[in-house]
């Protein structure tokens, strides 16, 4: 117990008494572990936005007028059995007539006066659960047996699949290329990090040599220079976050913009996870100095 | 207390440390280890402390076999050792409390008993004053003082001074030999290694002297015969 204390005490006396090895320190931690958050945080807006994309595509179905509701309902049902598809909204005859108002305005409206009832059929709203998905759900709605009451698939899914099965490839793509870019920068910040973290140990090796021969064991020499490299990570992790913060204050009505007609929010996701993000920020810097700290200085034990 | 038994140590390109080198170092004796530069004294000071390892031979302290011993042993080795060191080796962002302090530290000594012992052992070298004091801030005489002090303060049934006066001035030396025969008058086994035939002489103690690597002469009430 006395000698944990002791290695705490070395520790912080460490850091006191080399105050400027320490800033640089935690500048280069500071550096990186900013660096990470921001490849980390481009990750989760990029999931976000792709899932959103993936939301918005759906495939529409229209029915004769002549259709029942609850044949349409129970069409509605079949469907929803399958498991590739996620949800599926029914569309009345009113609400179909509503969409196309908003859509093409007045002519529509004068049409349907013209004509003196609604020319609609109901429809379904098809959201599967991969846009992989698509071109099976669109066959089964080819089958015979719904050849007689679909009048077509809104947006005609045969013209549609190409570009379906296109955003489905850009989707894979900018996935598996925003997980090589994070772990690319991940494995950067790492590196930049153990050699930080080395140089400022190389600079006290022989104090280390000093200690062994006095007749410190490893694990009192290590043990110091472990706790000085975690409040590099603790100090590191609230300056990051500091900066973080307030510079997404100032990019977020920029982000707003750019996500305009999508449900994503990165200020409010932000405060709303504020002691979280804290947490792992800290964590970061901690985990990626006291490894290193902990490698960096087995070479000068040898003494 | 010490025995070399045909011990040879050879460092790269074959540059022998020592070469079958046997000798008995009884407990309470004070012994110089004479020799030019190169000779090999050092290398024999760095056996005892486990620094280095031979290649043949063995080696046994207090009747410890050190020959082959473990990693995790040799820091109990040394806290049973009291080393003084030519370049000093204090720690330089430590005070002198703190420098004489740590050799207590590592063993787990409790805080009150450092807190007693420590100004008392600064106190013998004369450095009581300057306790609080950094390294840089005091002459390279004081600085040995304090690694004499930092070597007694776990009270060692051993001493090993190696080049201990190298870096000061003779008025220094001639302190800080005075302070190495009354630890020894207390019952430390002090070896010394040196090249400083006015010292050797001087003390008219045992005096071993190597050449090459090998001993070339023993002698009970010796003079710097090199």
């Amino acid at each position: 117990m006395i000698t944990l204390w002791r290695m705490m005490k070395f520790g912080v006396q460490n850091f006191g008494r080399n105050v400027w090895l320490s800033v640089v320190t935690i500048l280069i931690v500071v550096l990186n572990v900013f660096l990470m958050s921001m490849v980390s945080g481009l990750n989760v807006i990029g999931q976000q936005t792709l899932s959103a994309v993936r939301q918005k595509v759906s495939l529409s179905v229209y029915f004769t007028p002549t259709t029942s509701e609850q044949r349409v309902e129970e069409v509605r049902q079949d469907f929803l059995k399958r498991a590739d598809v996620q949800s599926i909204r029914l569309v009345s005859r009113a609400e179909h007539l509503d969409e196309l108002k908003k859509a093409k305005g007045s002519v529509i409206s004068d049409a349907v006066a013209a004509l003196g009832d609604n020319p609609l059929g109901a429809g379904l709203v098809i959201n599967a659960k991969s846009l992989d998905n698509y071109s099976a759900i669109g066959q089964a709605l080819k089958a015979d047996q719904y050849s007689t009451i679909i009048e077509n698939t809104g947006n005609d899914f045969a013209m549609n699949q190409d570009v379906i099965s296109k955003l489905s490839l850009i989707v894979r793509r900018v996935q598996t290329a925003t997980y090589w870019l994070t772990a690319l920068f991940a494995g950067i910040a790492v590196l930049m990090v153990f050699n930080t973290i080395r140089v400022a140990i190389y600079s006290q090796r022989e104090e280390i040599g000093i200690m062994k021969l006095v007749g410190a064991s490893d694990a009192f020499i290590r043990g110091p220079f472990v706790v000085t490299s975690l409040l590099y990570g603790v100090i590191a992790g609230i300056v990051v976050t500091l900066i973080l913060v307030p510079l997404l204050g100032i990019i977020n009505p920029k982000l707003d913009t750019f996500f305009a007609g999508y449900d994503i929010n990165v200020l409010g996701y932000v405060r709303a996870h504020l002691w979280a993000i804290l947490g792992l920020e800290v964590a970061a810097g901690c985990v990626l100095s006291a490894i290193s700290s902990f490698f960096a200085i087995g070479r000068y034990l040898r003494v | 207390m010490i025995a070399f038994e045909h011990v040879t140590k050879t460092y790269q390109h074959k540059n022998v440390g020592l070469e079958d080198v046997s000798l008995h170092i009884h407990p309470g004796e004070f012994i110089s280890i004479v020799g030019q530069s190169g000779s090999g004294k050092t290398t024999l000071a760095k056996l005892i402390i486990a620094e280095e390892r031979p290649d043949k031979g063995r080696i046994i302290i207090g009747g410890w076999d050190i020959t082959r011993i473990p990693h995790a042993d040799v820091p109990t080795l040394r806290r049973q050792i009291g080393v003084v060191f030519q370049d000093f080796k204090l720690l330089p962002k430590k005070t002198l409390f703190e420098n004489v302090a740590f050799a207590l530290e590592v063993a787990g000594e409790s805080n009150e008993r450092i807190q007693t012992v420590v100004p008392q052992v600064l106190k013998i070298v004369g450095l009581e004053q300057k306790m609080d004091r950094y390294p840089d801030h005091i002459s390279g005489g004081e600085q040995q003082r304090v690694v004499i002090a930092r070597s007694l303060v776990h009270r060692p049934k051993l001493l090993v001074a190696d080049e201990p006066t190298g870096n000061l001035d003779s008025i220094n030396a001639q302190e800080i030999i005075n302070l190495l025969k009354k630890i020894n008058e207390f019952g430390t086994t002090v070896v010394l290694v040196t090249h400083n035939r006015e010292i050797v002489n001087m003390l008219k103690k045992r005096v071993i002297t190597i050449d090459h690597g090998h001993i070339i002469a023993d002698q009970k009430a010796g003079k710097y015969l090199l």
